[in-house]
């Protein structure tokens, strides 16, 4: 027998740890610390990611896995569009016609289009909008008003085919149509060889792919077209209506669809179409989908067998690394419940100190990523204490007891110890920063009316001082992540706004607005002002912000009012509260994480 | 078939539901310890290994409703003060 060094012309390598999946792939190493001859294994997997901000199907969809639109679904008709950007979704632009069993066509959340649908069962449309990641713009009407069609393309160059022009969400009436769009209007070109409705689209208006979909019967049929006529593909293995296509002509993947409803994924190369390994978690049909390469795309919102929409996401990778979705998962319970107590610190070392059990506590406990442990107590039974610093360096100021007061305390890991009072009485104010470096902002000054704060100040570790700049809204019981020099400040009391404010240690500047409008929540708050999370508010939605917008992330699973918080935003800590009665409960949040796909070879 | 299992649980704290398990299915826990999880292997799986009692919805929510009116009316029962600005909990309707 050949030996590997006589078929390859070298021999094989013995290394004490694994080559990264960038350098592994097509190679085989001896790993001497484990014994075992290793590879990097290029394989397809499912994952999931924050749900949508609305629960839909039959939606137009357009865009890469990290920057996708859906827009309109689901009888009755609907104008909404979400924009998602690899994270989690954000509220786009509105429709101008209302309609569900749309197609779309483009690349990226800033650059796309949805054509056709139906606004009721009987009634087609024909209406074309273009999307600039802003809003969309009433563009040239298709020669033919039809709902469940596919689509291709880009914004300026897409491909609309197929449909049904009868009655009902699924259609009716196939059609054989095809329709090219030159960014200024729909031409007939030659028509596909099958009519057939709810099928897929991929590709381009020169290299398109129509997939599957739905006659009097499932269909498999593929055809490919090359920029004038439709030829014969490969066979889909198992044809479905409504299922989720993307990719290319020569790279492209349809996953899901009914009936019955499958979670199967299949891959094409231009060639053949591959069963995929890879499952959707959830089975369903007729959702949104995108992306602009086969081995990584996006399935959205969609219809299941139960029935019911659940609004998932998930994301299809082929890659020689494997990538874990963000979660949250349950963490170590609180020795003692309590609502609005103070965090601060890291998912690994964190904080709680004071809240209510309902009686105002000053109980401090430390978090050490697995259970939390009683520590010094506060000077003072207080809730909605101002905290700032870490496990090891923290800061205490305000509170209520229910008198709001000014005292400070700075933390040492175990005991407190008084510091400077704060220069006004103060409850439910945000606090970021280090300890000697500490910004305090907004908060609750009850007595005084008005109740909510614009005042911020800073702490050097012994005094407070004015801060450059107040907040630009007076607030209280908001919440904040970053530092006394690059902060941000979100939503509260009153009206509980998603007005987002930065500051950059001299002004503060208005950011994007949350999606939801919310207070009494817990955030991520040592987490920097361009990525940190909040949550709460009676729901378990978590949002997040890099920056410039707020999007989705992954829920927490008990929803909570007055909960604790602090981490950063790929490592948050959420604590406490009521859900309606005092909770003890923790959760952990993990973002995605991505680690090479090495697998070890064995004889069998 | 059902879209989800209802059931109660005790939260023991770290691992009762992992990262792994939010990923796999539904996961949603509401007060008096119950859990709405999604129906599928996995989901049943995990109520079951956590020594979870099945409720029918109607169960479920009725634990659930009990227990935001003793919360409500322990709210009730506050001064104004003691209520520190708070809002009075509301109903809660499983899924």
């Amino acid at each position: 027998m050949a030996t590997y060094k006589e078929i390859f012309g070298k021999k094989i390598q013995s290394l004490a740890s694994d080559i990264p999946a960038a350098q592994g792939e097509g190679q085989i190493w001896y790993n001497d610390t484990s014994d075992a001859f290793k590879t990097v294994v290029n394989s397809g997997a499912w994952a999931s990611s924050a749900n949508q901000i609305n629960s839909l199907s039959t939606m137009g969809s357009f865009g890469s896995q990290t920057s996708a639109v859906t827009a309109g679904g689901t009888p009755p008709a609907s104008t909404l569009s979400e924009e998602y950007n690899g994270s989690g979704w954000a509220a786009g632009g509105a429709l101008n016609t209302a309609r569900f069993s749309l197609t779309g066509a483009g690349v990226s959340s800033s650059s796309g289009r949805v054509f056709g649908g139906a606004s009721a069962p009987t009634s087609m449309k024909n209406e074309n909008e273009g999307y600039d990641g802003t809003s969309w713009s009433e563009e040239g009407n298709l020669n033919t008003a039809r709902n469940a069609l596919g689509g291709a393309g880009t914004k300026d160059a897409a491909l609309a085919f197929g449909g049904g022009t009868g009655p009902g969400p699924s259609g009716g009436a196939d059609q054989n149509l095809s329709e090219e769009w030159d960014g200024t209007s729909w031409s007939e070109g030659n028509n596909l060889n099958t009519a057939r409705r709810s099928l897929g689209g991929a590709g381009t208006q020169t290299a398109g792919l129509a997939i599957a979909g739905v006659t009097t019967t499932n269909s498999n049929l593929t055809e490919e077209y090359n920029g004038t006529s439709w030829t014969t593909g490969g066979t889909v293995p198992t044809g479905r209506e409504g299922m989720f296509a993307w990719g290319t002509q020569t790279s492209a993947a349809a996953a899901g669809g009914q009936s019955p409803f499958i979670n199967t994924t299949f891959t094409y190369d231009g060639t053949d179409w591959s069963t995929s390994p890879a499952t959707m978690g959830t089975a369903r049909q007729a959702g949104g989908s995108a992306g602009q390469t086969g081995t990584a795309g996006l399935a959205a919102g969609g219809e299941t067998a139960a029935p019911g929409r659940p609004g998932a996401t998930e994301e299809f990778n082929r890659s020689t690394s494997v990538i874990t979705a963000a979660a949250w998962a349950a963490g170590g319970s609180m020795n003692t419940a309590q609502q609005d107590p103070g965090g601060f610190g890291t998912q690994a070392a964190g904080v709680s100190v004071g809240g209510q059990e309902p009686s105002v506590s000053n109980k401090t406990e430390n978090y050490d990523g697995s259970s939390w442990a009683v520590s010094g107590v506060y000077p003072s039974s207080l809730t909605g204490i101002g905290t700032a610093g870490t496990q090891t360096a923290g800061l205490g100021f305000g509170g209520r007891d229910p008198s709001t007061i000014a005292t400070a305390a700075e933390y040492d890991g175990s005991s407190w110890t008084a510091a400077t009072a704060y220069p006004t009485v103060i409850a439910l104010a945000c606090g970021v920063g280090p300890q000697t470096a500490a910004l305090a902002a907004t908060g609750d000054v009850y007595p005084a009316s008005p109740r909510y704060s614009d005042l911020c100040n800073d702490y050097n570790g012994t005094s407070w001082t004015a801060a450059a700049s107040n907040t630009g809204s007076a607030r209280y019981d908001a919440m904040a992540a970053g530092t006394a020099t690059a902060a941000a400040i979100c939503g509260g009391i009153p009206g509980g706004a998603g007005t987002t404010e930065e500051y950059n240690g001299a002004s503060w500047t208005v950011g994007g607005n949350n999606l939801l409008n919310i207070s009494a929540g817990g955030s991520s708050k040592n987490g920097t002002s361009d990525d940190w999370m909040v949550w709460g508010l009676n729901a378990v939605t978590t949002t997040g912000y890099d920056g410039t917008a707020w999007s989705t992330r992954p829920s927490l699973a008990t929803s909570r009012y007055g909960a604790g918080g602090c981490g950063t935003g790929s490592a948050g800590l959420c604590f406490g509260g009521r859900a309606p009665g005092f909770t003890n409960a923790t959760e952990e949040f993990t973002g995605d994480t991505s680690a090479a796909n090495i697998k070890t070879i064995t004889t069998s | 078939m059902a879209l989800f299992i209802y059931g109660t649980a005790t939260n023991y704290g770290k691992n009762f539901f992992t990262h792994e398990d939010r990923r796999n299915f539904f996961l949603r826990g509401y007060p008096a310890e119950v859990w709405v999880v999604g129906n599928n292997e996995k989901g049943a799986l995990w109520l079951a290994e956590k020594n979870g009692v099945e409720k029918t919805k109607a169960e479920a929510q009725a634990l659930v409703t009990a227990e935001v009116e003793a919360a409500q009316a322990a709210w009730d029962a506050q001064s104004e003060e003691e209520r520190l600005g708070r809002d009075r909990p509301g109903p809660i309707t499983l899924p």
